[in-house]
């Protein structure tokens, strides 16, 4: 069933709470990975699993210490590894706190992709002034989906770089644009398979977008 | 492999748009005249492929195919050739909205024919319209009604 997205309630404000609670609570969540309390809770999560193993590392000092001022102790048999052995099981970060920081990595890569060509039209117009009516609408779908990658994001999607040079030959500079929204609609159709499902939805459509700009373009090439 | 419900209804309703597709071609084909003839061919080909793929699928989720219609209701009188590739650009469109449904409750392979299926509806709606009219199409809460019909 497709949830309605609500405006101004984020599926993020669901992580936030769980983080509340401690992360190791194993909050569940539909999915929806993205920043706020996603991240709170994958990094709370990351600072008990270290203050954790910190603390584990105290106990096994204190073992080596009172065997060397009792050796007859030190024969008594223990399961407790020797400090320089393997580090203590490091506790399990839950899935969800992973999945959650690997969803919003893969939103903001989207967001930089979006950026970057949103770029590539702007130097694409200006090299070309004569094309630059034919591009507004395909330039305006790319700034939407930029928008919608980058709602909710405390941070910007980030300096992409100065925008590849448009091809001096107007043909060329068409068929570039054409290009790029190829490519950027196949990495994502390849990279939302690993993505929770609202996340992937979207990823979907600006694909088909991307793809449909494509062809369009290439239609449209002077 | 088993899926969701949730899985397997969207399967099922991508399923039915597929039927209504391979149906609404049927029409186009009719009606559409020798220029744009060949598109329409392929896309009819296309779609009963997609349909016995979906056809499979549900099986493969322990459900029973949902079965073609004998007839379906036209979206509007198509009437001539422009009529003609309005309809399998409104097709292409419902279909979008169906794929979009079924990406986030599939997972692995079927996610990502799923999401194939989608592409390749919005080209084809792009290509008998000329135009890309919906930024996010098959997203209805973005606007412009992309959604699989309810």
């Amino acid at each position: 069933m497709r949830e309605a997205m609500s405006s101004g309630v984020p599926r993020r404000s669901l992580l936030a709470g769980c983080a509340a609670f401690g992360a190791l609570a194993g909050c569940t969540s539909g999915g929806g990975g993205g920043a706020g309390g996603g991240e709170a809770a994958a990094v709370s999560a990351q600072g008990l699993r270290r203050r954790a193993a910190r603390d584990s590392s105290a106990p096994l000092a204190r073992y080596d210490a009172t065997a060397s001022a009792h050796p007859a102790l030190a024969g008594a048999p223990t399961a407790v590894p020797e400090a320089a052995g393997p580090p203590p099981t490091p506790l399990h970060v839950p899935e969800d706190s992973r999945a959650a920081v690997s969803a919003q990595g893969l939103r903001r890569r989207a967001a930089r992709d979006s950026s970057a060509l949103l770029a590539r039209y702007d130097a694409t117009a200006s090299a070309h002034p004569a094309l630059a009516g034919t591009l507004t609408a395909f330039r305006e779908t790319v700034a939407s989906h930029l928008t919608a990658l980058s709602e909710s994001e405390t941070a910007a999607p980030g300096a992409v770089g100065p925008a590849p040079e448009a091809p001096a030959d107007p043909g060329e500079a068409v068929s570039a644009l054409a290009d790029a929204e190829r490519q950027t609609a196949d990495e994502r159709l390849g990279a939302l398979a690993g993505a929770p499902p609202e996340l992937a939805r979207l990823l979907a459509s600006l694909a088909a977008a991307g793809a449909a700009q494509s062809y369009l373009l290439s239609e449209a090439r002077p | 492999m088993s899926g969701t419900t949730g899985e397997l209804d969207a399967t099922q309703a991508a399923l039915a748009a597929e039927h209504a597709a391979v149906y609404g071609y049927g029409v186009v084909g009719a009606r559409i005249g020798e220029e744009r003839g060949g598109e329409a061919t392929e896309a009819y080909d296309a779609h009963r492929a997609r349909r016995d793929l979906l056809h499979r699928t549900v099986r493969d989720l322990g459900g029973t195919p949902v079965a073609a219609e004998p007839a379906y209701a036209l979206p509007f009188d198509v009437g001539d050739g422009a009529g003609a590739v309005e309809l399998a650009a409104e097709l292409e469109t419902r279909l979008a909205g169906a794929y979009a449904d079924l990406v986030p409750v599939a997972e692995g392979e079927r996610r990502r024919e799923a999401a194939a299926a989608m592409r390749d509806a919005v080209v084809r709606a792009a290509r008998w319209r000329g135009a890309l009219p919906d930024p996010f199409p098959g997203l209805a809460e973005y606007g412009s009604g992309g959604g699989a019909a309810e």
